[in-house]
């Protein structure tokens, strides 16, 4: 387990999200614990992927789903107030060129699900978004908590190899979301 | 005899700020099919187009 007080962590997207649908009564435990004592910080990346996902499921929604989907997008929206988005700032620009220029291929090929797909060139932006991120946990000075090791190990790894490139920062320190507490048994 | 006190409204805030978020968390994700939820991660997932041939493998 993870002591909520070695934080604050950044938290990638897909990580955010598995924290807060987590029932398990240790993961709502330290979440709770980790709340309060730091906030949930995340890249302003991920408020992008966020709002382009709440936007996009609500244009494909039956016109009944609707008002469904627009309290979750500001439920969520309503939790951005504490101070918790790290910026893309100009530091975070130039790092994340570099990471970008370093591994200008995502490690894992697209998502597939049943019947749906990701496309290519969705799957680059995604990449791309993921080195934003990354770049901001970097230059922030705080481990990222993530929920996908491949993509962001090779980032780490790669970041590792040549530290020339990221003077004054690293290494990438990360985080398996699974790894922060205890689950029940 | 004031520091104690400041202290419990501190912590009495931390406890309320943290369950506000908690609480958002919940409507924020809640009632969501696993697809749907990758898009609001950024996947962006799409109907797979599959031809007569493609099925065969051919």
């Amino acid at each position: 387990m993870i002591d909520p007080a070695a934080g604050p962590f950044l938290f990638d997207t897909s990580a955010e999200s598995w924290l807060a649908r987590q029932t398990d009564r240790n993961a709502v435990t330290w979440l709770g614990r980790y709340l309060r004592l730091h906030p949930v910080a995340i890249s302003a990346v991920t408020v992008t992927e966020r709002v382009r996902g709440y936007s996009t499921l609500w244009r494909r929604a039956a016109p009944e789903a609707r008002e469904r989907i627009e309290a979750a997008r500001v439920a969520y929206l309503s939790q951005l107030t504490h101070g918790n988005v790290l910026p893309v700032n100009s530091a975070v620009a130039v790092v994340a060129g570099e990471v970008m220029a370093l591994v200008p291929d995502p490690p894992t090929p697209p998502r597939r699900s049943h019947r749906l797909a990701e496309s290519r060139q969705d799957r680059l932006a995604r990449w791309r978004f993921d080195g934003m991120i990354a770049a901001t946990a970097l230059v922030a000075g705080i481990p990222l908590v993530h929920n996908n090791a491949a993509d962001f190990e090779a980032v780490r790894s790669a970041i590792e190899r040549t530290p020339e490139r990221f003077p004054g920062l690293g290494p990438l320190e990360l985080i398996r979301c699974s790894l922060l507490y205890d689950f029940q048994t | 005899m004031a520091e104690v006190v400041a202290t419990g409204l501190r912590s009495e805030n931390a406890k309320q700020r943290a369950n506000q978020v908690l609480d958002n968390y919940r409507k924020a994700f809640s009632g969501f099919p696993e697809d749907e939820l990758a898009i609001l991660d950024g996947v962006m997932l799409e109907p797979v187009v599959t031809t007569r041939r493609s099925r065969r493998g051919e």
